[in-house]
């Protein structure tokens, strides 16, 4: 019996966001999302989604140390990878497709 | 500038959740929180401030249960075979001494009424015997595992999570259960005395006690009190009865929280946590019992009885997380073993750093 082929990688909705926002700008923080999203990514739960995303490998991060004179924690800040990108253009192409076929 | 919010939340959360939780979900959250601060104390506005502190807490407590649910995910995964050994350890422990006290509960109830030893009214009494012998099981338990190469975050994280769903069967069991179970205790006592004395005669309906009503029939017993004549103290007495029930509702999870944080917090002996267990138990239920007997005296509102022995508890949980000093030694609360997971990068100065 053939192997099934390996599932295609997924993307969400809310992810789909983010990835589009960091193409947009290219590099965010977490509040930074929240805001540009204007209300579609919430401030407790933007995280979760992108250390999801960070498992799937759709988008990488560093640390960013904070202003001399503020101090505190560094900030986490985000970017798409190319995988992230392939993706969310495969995806929106599918998507486009689909819409296509579905008005004739 | 004023000092920077969530730096003493993270050394607690520092010891509750895994550096790769901390790393990515609530290091971003609480710098989030610090950024939007620092820029609202520039600005001079104190109305940004609050704002800013507000919005940033909220977040983070959001933060914190999602996180605490990740956390509990991973705990149910990959024990190791210490781990599962110190498990069973506590789980026999537990039920040993939940069963013991049970029992020991128990009979001088029967003693004093000369029940006849058999099984049916035995089992009548365990629901009122829980509300003891549950957290002192538990806390006994957790203290005999939580020790050596036992002592290991996933086992906490379980612990606490057992102890909360232990808390949440309790409220049941003080609501509907225990009412049941101890009207049908009298009942049958009642029924075996009338046949003792009087054989031809059937026994009526025992009306049911402040003990025997459920929530719901609380209440009402309550509004019916305080319509009588000297209805002050009475109500006074029916009131911290109440409040008492919900005191019994939070102890496993305020005790059990208690002792793993006193364990995690230095190197015990196995009969040393066990009496400092033993000893938390004590205190939890005369403090119970004394702020009982002060609003039956009318010196503190009723509604203090319930939540004054969890108070204590939450406050002495605060003090130890802060004012201990420690151990010097590798915790092993912050992982059980092992290869460090892909992606954890524990030398990660800005990530690991204490606030």
């Amino acid at each position: 019996m053939p192997k099934r082929p390996p599932h295609p990688p997924r993307l969400s909705p809310k992810e789909s966001l983010v990835v589009e926002l960091l193409l947009r700008d290219a590099e965010m923080y977490g509040l930074q999302l929240v805001t540009a999203s204007r209300g579609q990514l919430k401030r407790g739960t933007v995280y979760v989604t992108l250390g999801r995303m960070e498992d799937k490998g759709f988008i990488t991060s560093r640390e960013e140390a904070p202003p001399a004179e503020a101090g505190g924690l560094p900030r986490r800040i985000y970017r798409t990878t190319p995988l992230g990108r392939h993706v969310y253009e495969a995806w929106n192409a599918a998507a486009a497709h689909m819409a296509l076929g579905f008005a004739r | 500038m004023t000092r920077r919010p969530g730096v003493r939340l993270r050394a607690l959360c520092l010891h509750i959740y895994s550096e790769r939780t901390m790393r990515r979900l609530i290091d971003p959250a609480l710098a989030d929180l610090q950024a939007e601060f620092a820029e609202a104390h520039w600005s001079g506005s104190r109305l940004r401030q609050t704002w800013a502190l507000c919005a940033g807490y909220v977040a983070i407590a959001k933060v914190l249960g999602v996180a605490g649910c990740g956390e509990l995910g991973d705990a149910l995964h990959g024990w190791e075979s210490a781990e599962r050994a110190a498990a069973r350890r506590g789980a026999w422990v537990a039920c040993t001494a939940f069963v013991g006290l049970t029992v020991l509960l128990g009979i001088p109830i029967f003693i004093s009424l000369n029940e006849s030893w058999s099984l049916t009214p035995a089992l009548y009494l365990v629901p009122s015997a829980l509300p003891l012998s549950l957290p002192f099981g538990w806390a006994l338990g957790i203290a005999w595992a939580f020790h050596g190469a036992g002592r290991t975050r996933k086992l906490a994280v379980c612990a606490l999570a057992l102890a909360f769903i232990c808390s949440a069967g309790m409220f049941a069991n003080i609501a509907w259960l225990l009412p049941e179970a101890n009207q049908a205790f009298r009942q049958h006592h009642f029924a075996r005395a009338v046949a003792r004395t009087q054989p031809s005669s059937r026994p009526s309906t025992v009306a049911r006690g402040d003990n025997e009503l459920t929530w719901k029939a609380s209440r009402q017993r309550r509004v019916e009190l305080a319509a009588e004549p000297y209805g002050d103290y009475r109500v006074r007495r029916f009131d911290a009865g109440y409040y008492q029930k919900w005191g019994f509702t939070g102890a496993t999870f305020a005790i059990v929280a208690l002792v793993l944080l006193l364990g995690a917090r230095r190197r015990w002996t196995r009969p040393g946590l066990t009496g400092a267990a033993l000893c938390i138990c004590a205190a939890y239920y005369a403090l119970l019992s004394f702020a009982t007997a002060a609003a039956i005296g009318g010196a503190i509102p009723a509604h203090v009885v319930g939540w004054s022995p969890g108070a204590a508890c939450v406050l002495a949980a605060i003090l130890l997380a802060f004012s201990l000093r420690p151990q010097r030694e590798p915790i092993q609360l912050l992982r059980a073993g092992g290869p460090p997971e892909e992606g954890d990068d524990r030398g990660s100065k800005g990530a690991h750093q204490r606030g």
